[in-house]
């Protein structure tokens, strides 16, 4: 009877959490998209445009305006991705330590919800932002744009690289996706655990935010490096690689591919419970 | 006892904002958190929301240390305002319905009504006034069992400050206790159970209002002034 109580009452709690995480989650994103939602129908918009100008009569004109809009869904693209890191991390300093910390930390949700939500937030506008990104790079550059088949040479490589590594094609781009993903995650985070620790100090609270979390980040590299090299001990020609630069056998750059990519994604994963702890010490709110 | 501290301190790097704080108050009373400015009477309060982490010490509330069932039983009304200002009111009010269980959203739009204050409008425009008068209304909307305001009377005027009280003393719910933090204690003694003098980061005295009324023969403003030579 007593387990089945206590079983009921931690089904109850996490039930609580997952409402609670949802709830910070829709405010949190609907803070992020508010900036970025136009910023990706710019984006989008300016591709489109200036693939429908390729494909009318070609003039000079239309050659400068489809120029001109592929240069800015461009410059959009590099936008949106700065724009959405510096976003999340905005929003985490203001919501845990500026003026709006003093509702966050009197919300009836603990510090471990509160971190999980952000870094949901975040990985579901990185995601929606790479999506973005890659859509609308699809749109200026499928088919051939200044007879170049961009794409399709891109997609070729992919599938050389592939059949090389001994891997299927979809592997291949599964794996580089989640090398991308979880660096992009390692740099939220690695700003996320900065800023709490930097907000634990007295003075010169937003510098130390930003020495610490590229100290994390630089951790990480770090951390790859080693790896790597402890790879190449087991591998001669990988230390072939490493210290002369000579090209390894296939075997291993797919070994080194598979273990960077999990490392990544371990790295993510202990930098998430990183900053819980380190949230879960407390807060001195100014 | 609903709030309990004992042996907290609280320092900033080498310097000791708060010292040996033994304190606790009771259910259903309202005390009065006195003192000069930069004395420790907002560290303390942010020690008993949870905003800050005690040195030493433990604060418990109804015998649980500060977490999420005790920010579920508290409201309070910070000194500064902190609501996200692209949001409108009625989207405010959304926002404390969902998260506190014990927001009474009926009493919220009686009391936005009473100050003529448009659902619809966006917090950025309005003026910082309105806003405290805003974050009051959300606080004392609260069914909660300990309010705590820090300053609620500082930087307004006379009638915003009647305004203010009788917004406390009509809305809080009964049988639950109210911490007020001020400096201008004569616009609040009348309302006072207990008092709480702090000065340098101690409790210097702690007693009914009643009974230090009677014992020194003065109102509290005027024990106040002497015992601080303010």
């Amino acid at each position: 009877m007593v387990v089945i109580k206590t079983k009921t009452l931690t089904k109850k709690s996490s039930c609580a959490t997952q409402n609670a995480v949802a709830k910070l989650l829709k405010y949190d994103l609907k803070w992020i998209y508010k900036v970025l939602g136009p910023l990706y129908l710019a984006t989008l918009a300016c591709a489109i445009l200036g693939r429908l100008l390729d494909l009318l009569q070609d003039s000079f004109l239309f050659s400068i305006i489809r120029t001109i809009l592929i240069g800015a869904s461009i410059t959009l693209m590099i936008n949106i991705y700065i724009n959405t890191m510096a976003r999340i991390w905005v929003r985490f300093a203001r919501n845990l330590y500026g003026d709006e910390s003093y509702l966050t930390h009197t919300l009836p949700v603990s510090s471990k919800t509160i971190f999980r939500a952000k870094t949901l937030a975040a990985a579901i506008a990185m995601l929606t932002t790479l999506a973005v990104i890659v859509l609308s790079f699809i749109i200026c550059y499928v088919g051939f744009y200044n007879g170049i088949d961009l794409i399709g040479f891109l997609g070729s490589s992919i599938q050389v690289a592939a059949s090389t590594l001994g891997l299927p094609t979809p592997i291949l781009v599964l794996l580089l996706f989640l090398a991308i993903f979880a660096q992009t995650m390692i740099m939220i985070l690695s700003g996320y655990a900065g800023i709490i620790l930097g907000h634990r100090f007295n003075q010169h609270k937003t510098f130390k935010s930003i020495l610490l979390g590229i100290v994390f980040y630089f951790m990480s590299q770090l951390i790859a490096v080693v790896m790597l090299l402890v790879l190449s001990l087991f591998a001669p020609n990988m230390m072939e690689l490493i210290v002369r630069g000579r090209s390894p056998s296939f075997d291993i750059l797919r070994a080194a591919l598979i273990s960077i990519t999990g490392l990544y994604a371990i790295y993510t994963g202990a930098l998430y419970h990183l900053g819980q702890k380190f949230l879960a010490w407390g807060v001195d709110v100014d | 006892m609903l709030v309990a501290c004992k042996k907290v301190y609280k320092s900033f790097g080498d310097q000791e904002v708060l010292r040996n704080i033994n304190l606790k108050i009771p259910t259903g009373k309202i005390v009065g958190l006195l003192g000069k400015n930069g004395q420790g009477k907002t560290t303390l309060i942010k020690l008993i929301t949870g905003l800050l982490t005690p040195t030493r010490g433990e604060v418990k509330i109804d015998g649980r240390p500060i977490g999420v069932e005790t920010k579920a039983r508290i409201s309070y009304l910070p000194e500064r305002t902190y609501l996200d200002r692209n949001m409108t009111v009625r989207e405010v009010l959304k926002y404390f319905s969902e998260f506190y269980q014990n927001f009474n959203q009926p009493r919220a739009e009686k009391l936005l009504k009473e100050l003529d204050l448009d659902i619809n409008s966006k917090i950025v425009h309005m003026s910082k006034g309105m806003q405290e008068k805003l974050q009051l209304i959300l606080v004392m909307s609260r069914d909660a069992e300990l309010y705590i305001l820090d300053e609620p009377l500082g930087g307004v005027d006379p009638a915003t400050r009647e305004y203010i009280i009788k917004t406390i003393l009509a809305n809080f719910c009964e049988g639950a206790s109210v911490l007020i933090s001020t400096h201008l204690i004569a616009d609040v003694e009348q309302i006072l159970d207990e008092v709480i003098f702090i000065n340098e980061g101690k409790i210097v005295l702690m007693a009914p209002a009643d009974k230090l009324r009677a014992d020194k023969n003065a109102s509290i403003d005027e024990i106040f002034r002497k015992e601080f030579k303010w």
